[in-house]
């Protein structure tokens, strides 16, 4: 090991940023890999015997609280991430005793920097990485807490090396100077003023992992993992924001039981790049968890940045009601421990690095007791879409049927030498290709034969009838609209707001100009159908007046479909759902049912952007 | 390349150029926005590249002047492509001319232009444009950086320092753009409606010459509408603004009729049911009752009552 790290012969000093992964890495294997008769940390002496219990509880996160005469608290999170914890557990994993020699008064006083991101740590030894920091350290002033800490630090080193022969203290690399210097010059010390309190080890909330954990809740649930498998954790704080990312998407397509989606290997990969650049233009090399969210919503909507936002603060060993330990809830700088006092000051001993909390525009899955409540109060005599989406589907039937139209007239354009009209415009490929002729060619593109009255989308290859259970067909409120009849999941299923519930739709017909058709679920004139898909396309072919209907399906129709069609004398043009890209077709599927109009005036708040 | 005659030989065929757009426009709030396109054009070695994001919105919201901004900060010569239904893929690439000689001309579109000088071009309004079109870019914006020109019959290939961005209306676009043009144009930076403060700087930055009264008036308007989620833009502002003042100048003995004229020019602007804001305010908050929506990161941790509440302003 380096000299810069030796106080004495037999004083070893690791100075670390609290709350970084790859520092209590660090740790972890210089005491593995060094002698070692006492590990000495910075911390009071009357919290070891509570953090050492929390220690013992890991990986089930705790707290270590003290009562400040304010009425604040101040506390240790028991977070197996945070160097000096690791340290300590290492510890006692090897037998070795602990000192916890930090000076102590009723109030903390906290300090925050912006420190270099410490994954730098892969790449650069850790004295390097500790030397180039110590730069830019500022001296305490005379006399302050952290003067009076690092002095009394200094003092207590020494006493223990009177008992012990190989001494390794971890703390702050803001102390490290300080200590050094106080005990090299043998400064004077004050007594450590009595607490007025012993602390208190608390259970943590789930919800509130994220504000006492200094990596991601999931990353250290990786680091967690690894430990328990004895598998390498060397790239866990990049590799893990990758997993992240894996499970995210995973949840997200089992939660929407989406077939297709957007979110490809190339995709993960661009949104990785952005990550990447954006933490660089703040400058870190990490991402914090309004990059990680601001990126998933930017790359796979809100509904992937939530499930990203669950998954980054997903931690598989914490269960709120297994602890025997009273709990504590944290937030920023804040804890409620007794819900009838409320929120008080709270302060993290072991987090010095500048914490920003930004904003961001993300509608949450309702609770499920909101959900019921809803739910429960919905008007059976009410029901009506949410216009948007209205417009949505009118928009994209609009342009499936142009798309029949060119498909009916492809094949009749034709080019023909320039004598008098243009007509639909000069072609300008024909004329090059005869350029050395001198003649000038004009295309002409006649009327395609026919027009689409009807157009079918079905959404999924063999949809399910116990999962599409809602049949309807609904009439067209004006001009503008399309009948339309569909097969979809039961909005009460799913309430996303007062008097709103989602559906998805398996499939769905629309019939424009708009003319009111009996209800074609309960209409006994089709019996041909087996399935679902084969009900609204019968109902298709038997209400058309146009002789082709359009079919937008996952796969080109099947021999039944055919015979359907030849039986009501019509003809399928078929375009692939493929051809139009996922969030289109999301953005179609998924829409809102509300209990009645008057629910229209607010719906906007409760309806996520897919 | 001859930079004055602003022409350029590929493969022997020789191209004219377009000229850059000289525009220096400036970005008012949102700063985060602008930070995210710089980070989707940031490369941090040679075998990066660049990201091509789309940035969508209302119209009239500033898309496209955010993007301009994000290229000013770069210093580097920007192009502006328009986009339209009829845009073709040689409108796109490189266009023949008949030149005067009675010779074929190869002009280079914006988007080309920028390609071979290493500037930035912004696609506007690109939802406007056909599949056909699209397709044509394909290569252009994945790790190939090229485009082939089947009228001039050259590869043209993107120079290091080539970024693009394409702005999109949230309105409902004419053409659907399939998956695998949509997964080459990441992330999707969607552009909000502006603060007050950030509103009434863009207006005033845009018509200093406006009195306060007007601009307070139409930015206390237009904030009211952005609550109900109304289409009103700021360049709606602009054009009330506008109006009202030439009103105004017309007839200067009045004082007293200045709101007159601005409520004139709103309901000329935007339409008489522009004027019935009250009326829909109160219509929505009656339906609205007190519930709470859950809006933001904090809710996610925490539920809205929770004096834990990170979003909470206590």
């Amino acid at each position: 090991m380096s000299d810069i790290f030796k106080l004495s012969d037999r004083i070893t000093l690791l100075p670390v940023v609290h709350g970084s992964g790859n520092f209590a890495r660090e740790i972890r294997s210089r005491l593995l890999s060094t002698p070692c008769d006492c590990l000495a940390v910075a911390l009071p002496e009357e919290f070891q015997t509570t953090v050492e219990a929390g220690i013992e509880k890991l990986p089930h996160i705790t707290v270590s609280c003290l009562r400040e005469p304010n009425g604040g608290v101040n506390f240790v999170p028991i977070d197996p991430c945070q160097p000096l914890i690791m340290g300590l557990r290492i510890a006692m994993q090897e037998g070795i005793p602990r000192k916890f020699i930090d000076w102590n008064q009723p109030e903390f006083e906290p300090r925050s920097i912006l420190f270099p991101d410490t994954v730098a740590l892969q790449g650069l030894s850790f004295e390097k990485f500790c030397a180039a920091i110590m730069v830019s350290l500022k001296r305490p002033e005379a006399d302050s807490f952290h003067d009076l800490r690092a002095r009394w630090m200094a003092f207590q080193l020494h006493r223990l090396e009177m008992e012990h022969e190989n001494i390794i203290f971890i703390c702050s690399i803001l102390d490290w100077p300080w200590v050094k210097e106080a005990f090299a010059e043998r400064k004077e010390y004050r007594e450590p003023l009595p607490a007025g309190a012993t602390p208190h080890l608390y259970d943590l909330r789930k919800n509130s992992l994220y504000f006492a954990l200094s990596e991601f809740p999931y990353v250290t649930s990786l680091y967690e993992k690894y430990r328990l498998n004895l598998k390498s954790d060397r790239n866990t704080s990049i590799d893990g924001i990758k997993e992240i990312l894996l499970h995210a998407r995973e949840e997200f397509v089992k939660k929407r039981r989406l077939r297709y989606h957007g979110l490809s290997a190339h995709t993960l990969q661009m949104q990785l790049q952005y990550i990447r650049n954006l933490s660089i233009l703040d400058n870190r090399l990490t991402p914090d968890l309004y990059t990680l969210a601001l990126s998933a919503k930017q790359v796979g909507g809100d509904a992937y940045a939530i499930a990203t936002l669950e998954a980054a603060k997903e931690y598989v060993f914490q269960e709120d009601r297994d602890s025997s330990l009273e709990t504590i809830d944290l937030s920023i700088e804040q804890a409620v421990i007794d819900s009838e006092e409320g929120a008080v000051a709270a302060i993290n001993r072991l987090s010095e690095t500048d914490m920003e909390w930004r904003r961001l525009n993300l509608s949450p899955e309702p609770e499920f007791e909101k959900q019921g409540e809803w739910k429960y109060n919905w008007d059976p005599h009410g029901q009506c879409s949410w216009p948007p989406e209205d417009e949505k589907i009118e928009s994209f039937n609009t342009h499936v049927r142009e798309q029949s139209k060119i498909l009916l007239s492809n094949d009749l354009a034709r080019s023909e030498k320039f004598t008098s009209s243009v007509k639909d415009g000069i072609d300008i490929r024909e004329t090059l290709r005869n350029w050395h002729t001198g003649d000038i060619y004009v295309k002409e593109v006649p009327p395609s034969r026919g027009k689409v009255e009807i157009v079918v989308m079905i959404f999924d290859d063999e949809p399910s009838p116990d999962l599409y259970t809602w049949r309807q067909t609904w009439y067209a409120e004006h001009e503008e609209e399309s009948t339309l009849c569909f097969f979809a999941t039961e909005y009460l299923e799913k309430m996303v707001g007062p008097g709103i519930g989602q559906s998805v739709y398996g499939g769905c017909m629309t019939i424009f100009p708009p003319r009111p058709i009996p209800n074609i679920w309960d209409d006994p004139r089709m019996r041909m159908a087996d399935t679902l898909e084969e009900k609204l396309l019968e109902a298709a072919f038997f209400h058309s007046r146009e002789r082709h209907v359009t079919v937008v399906s996952p796969n080109a129709p099947r021999l039944s479909w055919r015979n359907l069609a030849r039986h009501y004398k019509k003809r399928i043009i078929h375009i692939p759902l493929k051809r139009f890209s996922s969030q289109t077709i999301d953005k179609i599927r998924y829409f809102h049912v509300l209990n009645g109009k008057e629910i229209r005036s607010y719906a906007q708040r409760f309806i996520r952007d897919m | 390349m001859n930079h004055n005659e602003r022409t350029l030989k590929i493969d022997g065929v020789e191209i004219h150029l377009s000229r850059p757009d000289t525009t220096e426009p400036r970005w008012i709030g949102q700063t985060d926005l602008l930070k995210q396109i710089l980070a989707c054009w940031l490369v941090v070695s040679e075998k990066d590249l660049p990201l091509s994001p789309r940035i969508v919105g209302m119209p009239g919201i500033g898309k496209t002047t955010l993007a301009m901004a994000a290229a000013l900060e770069r210093k580097q010569p920007l192009y502006i492509f328009q986009c339209t239904s009829d845009t073709r893929p040689e409108d796109l690439l490189i266009s023949p001319v008949l030149a005067e000689s009675g010779k074929i001309t190869y002009h280079a579109s914006p988007l080309v232009s920028a390609m071979v000088t290493g500037g930035i071009c912004i696609l506007d309004e690109g939802n406007r444009m056909n599949e056909k079109s699209w397709a044509s870019l394909a290569p252009l914006l994945d790790h190939r950086r090229y485009v082939e020109s089947i009228i001039a019959g050259i590869q043209v290939r993107a120079h290091r320092e080539f970024r693009s961005c394409v702005t999109m209306n949230s309105d409902e676009s004419t053409f659907e753009i399939p998956d695998y043009i949509l997964s080459r144009m990441q992330p999707t930076l969607k552009l909000d409606m502006p603060s007050f403060n950030d509103e009434l700087a863009i207006l005033k930055y845009h018509l200093p010459f406006v009195d306060d009264e007007f601009l307070n008036l139409t930015v206390e308007f237009l904030q009211r509408s952005h609550q109900f989620d109304l289409d009103f833009s700021p360049r709606d502002g602009l054009h009330i603004l506008q109006y009202a003042v030439k009103r105004l100048r017309q007839d200067k003995s009045h004082p007293l009729a200045k709101d007159d004229y601005w409520r004139e020019a709103v309901s000329k602007v935007l339409g008489e049911e522009a004027l019935d804001l009250d009326e829909l305010a109160s219509r929505k908050r009656r339906a609205l009752g007190g519930e709470r929506m859950p809006m933001g990161l904090g809710d996610f941790f925490f539920s809205g009552d929770n004096p834990l509440h990170p979003d909470s302003d206590s």
